[in-house]
């Protein structure tokens, strides 16, 4: 036991030396100003950054990784007021449980920034519309239960960076990665967020059946449920059970984001990509802000009016040209033949079944006698470059031919469609559920299509 | 264990030792390393003048922080939890010191909460779900200081029972709490239902059930000091109407057929089907209203399940005789009529059924619920007056009265109208 003091007496007699000499002060401070103060000044610029220029911010808000991210828009006062708003099937479900359409909610709350470790932007008064997602109450009309645990969404963030009027937060409790842009202030919240919800079937068309993220060295992977904000990734020609990759994301008014960083194999030029923040083109198409050049898209045009799965619809409105007078002038080749009335024309894939072909051209009419009829007319397609198509006709049955020759309007377009390639263009590279044909030797001449 | 303990032992030793040494900088301590977080109620802000009220009635008057706007860091980190509402909050801050600050203040003196009262209030919106358990908490007391009101965004002027129940209730709750935090209760009160404590499974248990064993609340057999809690709170805010249903139900015996069923429903009545005394017949109920006397045709007074009539008839008494001027109708000896079988008919000339006759469970649990009740308020109330100098009954009282004419948007107007 003495041997032990001894011990003890000479290791505390080391540490009296040491901090003996501890009373040097020549050792420079690292910061001007003691740790208290420094989350003060913090917290008076990220107040006045807040309040800057309107105020007014949008939120990508994230909960767990197995939910998608959600557009919030926040004004904030100087008297200690911020106006929240969203447009999302929660807000729907507060006044409708049956519904899961998304709709506009607003509500005016508190905020301020507190002192804790660092600067902690707090939501700190209850507002309905944003602090749904962390109440532990269960919301009525969905699936799961929120009893206890809610969505696991935050209200205080940890204010991490401000750069290019973008602030970078951390949820305190649970810890989703949010980012806040500075939005314009005279911007109206419902025509913005209203917006936002539009653009969910812009971006991920469910008509269209497949998307690409295409990487520079031109291999792609395939993207699945992109509409629900829940993607899924997989190499084009690997296995989707096996190697499909999930990550939640958010659609913004600008773009789409993941809630992670994904990194993709591009199997042509061997190199991983990562891929997490997209911007929306004028061609439609979403580009990647952290590459500037892997893009998404649906496939090429002309592949997409060769879809085997996709059945399309001749619209009228968009026809012009030769193409245009010839389709007009169907309903007018039938009345004069029978008097009977074009009721659609469509393209594409045989729901009919009743040829050979995977791929007819019907037109429906209806009789003096008010019953109706399908005329079908297979074809295959040849693909000329990214965006050219050409129909070839095939071998139509002798009831067909006969009348394909009494109603001469019919032949007009029918050998219109099979005399010239046609260049594909849409609005939409990622969602061309419209589409043009324009015949490539003449310009003014065009058929639109809808995909049914 | 021991080793571990003594080397913690020398490690603290040391460290204080070298810490004495290091106490020789010259430091200046004239100014403090942390900001003034002493911040002037701003009369820009959208809460000024609810801020000013608060820090009129509750900060300036008892040394009160009413924390209504919410900091995780101040709750438990444990439960998703979120902020009270603006206008839910400024009702309850004006609900409590209505029904709390300022019926203490009449009733016992404006020193008593500045000496006993909880230094901070905060408000939660949400209730504190605990999910493995399926409980929620809907107040804490801390330290003696801190009183932690949650649920408050369920508020609901309109409902005086969920009022009284959430919030009213709550606030005398953690009040006891925090007084029996400063002076202890006597250790009498521990021994009244001593045995019928469960702190794993009250929430499972029924308010019939627990009130015979002399608990006023499941919530109450969760363990001695919310027992005394709750006896207190519901004393104060329940009304006689609802402690004269808490000492019937007090009074009665409990039995349930599901066995050892945790979350088995127990009944205080049971009958037998068509009056056959057989355990295999024996339905259980408890729906007081269903439960009346009835007097038979041969004059016996007998309890009955009067939802439950058998398909047995009363029979009158032989010998049975036609009446000459009626054919057809018949009479039993004591001249009632009867069908040509000799079955009792009623005015309507149909047969009298036997209804069940129902029993009233045997109290088993060894206590007098009432009893035990009654003695717990006793010794609160002493209690309370010996050591505070509270009468409790003078405090029910008061609290009653506010409790039933309160009017919000009277009370609403101190906040308005604040200077």
């Amino acid at each position: 036991m003495m041997k032990k003091l001894y011990k003890f007496s000479a290791i505390a007699a080391v540490l009296m030396s040491a901090s003996l000499a501890s009373c040097n002060h020549e050792e420079a401070d690292i910061f001007d100003q003691n740790a208290a103060h420094r989350t003060e000044e913090a917290r008076k610029m990220y107040k006045e950054i807040l309040l800057d220029k309107g105020g007014k911010w949008q939120m990508e808000y994230f909960t767990t990784e197995e939910e998608h991210g959600y557009v919030y828009l926040f004004t904030f006062r100087n008297d200690g007021t911020v106006t929240i708003s969203g447009n999302n099937e929660y807000i729907t479900k507060l006044t409708n449980i049956d519904s899961n359409v998304p709709s506009y909610g607003s509500e005016t709350s508190m905020w301020t920034i507190l002192s804790d470790n660092g600067p902690v932007l707090s939501f700190n008064s209850y507002n309905t519309i944003f602090h749904l997602f962390a109440t532990p109450e269960d919301i009525p009309g969905t699936e799961r239960d929120e009893q206890g645990y809610g969505h696991s969404g935050d209200y205080e963030f940890d204010l991490m960076k401000f750069s290019n009027d973008t602030l970078y937060l951390e949820g305190k409790k649970n810890g989703a990665e949010i980012i806040m842009t500075r939005i314009a202030p005279e911007i109206d919240d419902e025509t913005y967020l209203n917006e936002v919800v539009a653009l969910a079937d812009s971006f991920f068309n469910a008509k269209v059946p497949a998307v690409y993220v295409n990487l520079p060295g031109g291999y792609r992977h395939v993207v699945l449920d992109g509409a629900t904000q829940l993607p899924k990734f997989y190499p084009e020609t690997g296995d989707y059970i096996t190697e499909y990759v999930g990550r939640n994301a958010i659609i913004t008014h600008d773009g789409f984001t993941l809630g992670k960083p994904l990194t993709l194999r591009d199997s042509i030029d061997g190199n991983d990509y990562t891929i997490q923040h997209f911007i929306r083109q004028k061609d439609g198409s979403l580009l990647c802000t952290d590459d500037n050049r892997i893009t998404i898209t649906a496939d090429a045009l002309n592949k997409v009016v060769g879809d085997e799965r996709l059945l399309w619809r001749v619209n009228a409105a968009d026809c012009k040209g030769e193409l245009g007078t010839a389709f007009a002038g169907l309903n007018t080749g039938f009345k004069a033949y029978n008097g009977s009335s074009l009721v659609h024309f469509n393209i594409g894939l045989n729901v009919l079944n009743n040829t050979k072909s995977p791929y007819t051209m019907v037109v429906r009419i209806k009789t003096k006698r008010g019953s109706y009829l399908n005329m079908s007319v297979p074809y295959t397609v040849e693909y000329i470059g990214k965006d050219e198509i050409k129909f070839v006709l095939g071998e139509m049955d002798s009831n067909m031919k006969t009348f394909i020759d009494k109603v001469p309007a019919f032949k007009t377009m029918m050998n219109k469609l099979a005399s010239s390639t046609f260049k594909c263009s849409s609005n939409s590279l990622i969602a061309p559920v419209n589409m043009v044909l324009t015949d490539s030797s003449d310009a003014s001449s065009a058929l639109g299509i809808s995909i049914q | 264990m021991k080793v571990i303990k003594k080397y913690i032992s020398a490690f603290v030793m040391m460290s204080a030792l070298a810490m004495g040494f290091t106490s020789c900088s010259d430091d200046d301590f004239t100014e403090t390393i942390f900001p003034d977080q002493s911040e002037e109620l701003d009369p820009n802000s959208a809460t000024y003048k609810f801020d000013k009220w608060l820090k009129q009635n509750y900060l300036d008057v008892y040394n009160l922080d009413f924390r209504y706007k919410m900091q995780d860091v101040g709750t438990d980190m444990n439960y998703n939890l979120v902020p009270a509402t603006y206008q839910n909050a400024q009702d309850l801050a004006l609900l409590a010191k209505h029904l709390w600050f300022d019926v203490y203040n009449d009733v016992v003196g404006p020193n008593f909460l500045k000496e006993y009262g909880p230094r901070i209030i905060h408000l939660i919106g949400s209730p504190a779900y605990d999910p493995s358990t399926g409980t929620i908490t809907v107040g804490l007391a801390e330290g003696g200081i801190k009183v932690s009101l949650f649920r408050v965004n369920a508020l609901d002027l309109n409902s005086p029972d969920q009022l009284n129940e959430y919030y009213f209730k709550t606030m005398h709750h953690e009040f006891a709490h925090i007084l029996h935090q400063t002076k202890t209760y006597p250790a009498k009160f521990n021994t009244i239902s001593v045995g019928k404590y469960d702190g794993s499974n009250w929430q499972d248990r029924q308010e019939g059930v627990v009130l015979s064993c002399g608990f006023v609340t499941p919530y109450a057999s969760s363990a001695y000091r919310e027992d005394f809690a709750e006896i207190i709170a519901n004393y104060i805010v329940k009304t006689d109407a609802q402690w004269k249903r808490f000492y019937n139900l007090a009074s009665r015996g409990w039995a349930t057929p599901s066995g050892d069923d945790p979350n088995a429903v127990y009944y205080c009545y049971y009958y037998y089907k068509d009056n056959v005394v057989d355990e295999e017949k024996k339905q259980y109920f408890s729906d007081d209203d269903l439960f009346n006397e009835y007097v038979t045709p041969n004059g016996d007074t007998i309890n009955v399940y009067s939802n439950q009539v058998t398909n047995e008839f009363y029979r009158g008494e032989a010998p049975y005789t036609q009446d000459a001027d009626n054919p057809g109708k018949y009479f039993d000896a004591k001249n009632r009529p009867v069908d040509e079988s000799g079955f009792l008919l009623d005015e309507r000339g149909n047969k009298i059924a036997i209804p069940v006759t129902a029993y009233k469970v045997e109290d088993k649990d060894g206590i007098d619920g009432v009893a035990a009740l009654k003695e717990k308020i006793q010794i609160a109330r002493d209690w309370l007056r010996d050591s505070f100098g509270v009468d409790l009954d003078k405090l029910r009282e008061e609290v009653q009265k506010r409790q039933a004419t309160f009017d919000i948007n009277e009370l609403r107007k101190q906040i308005e109208n604040v200077q």
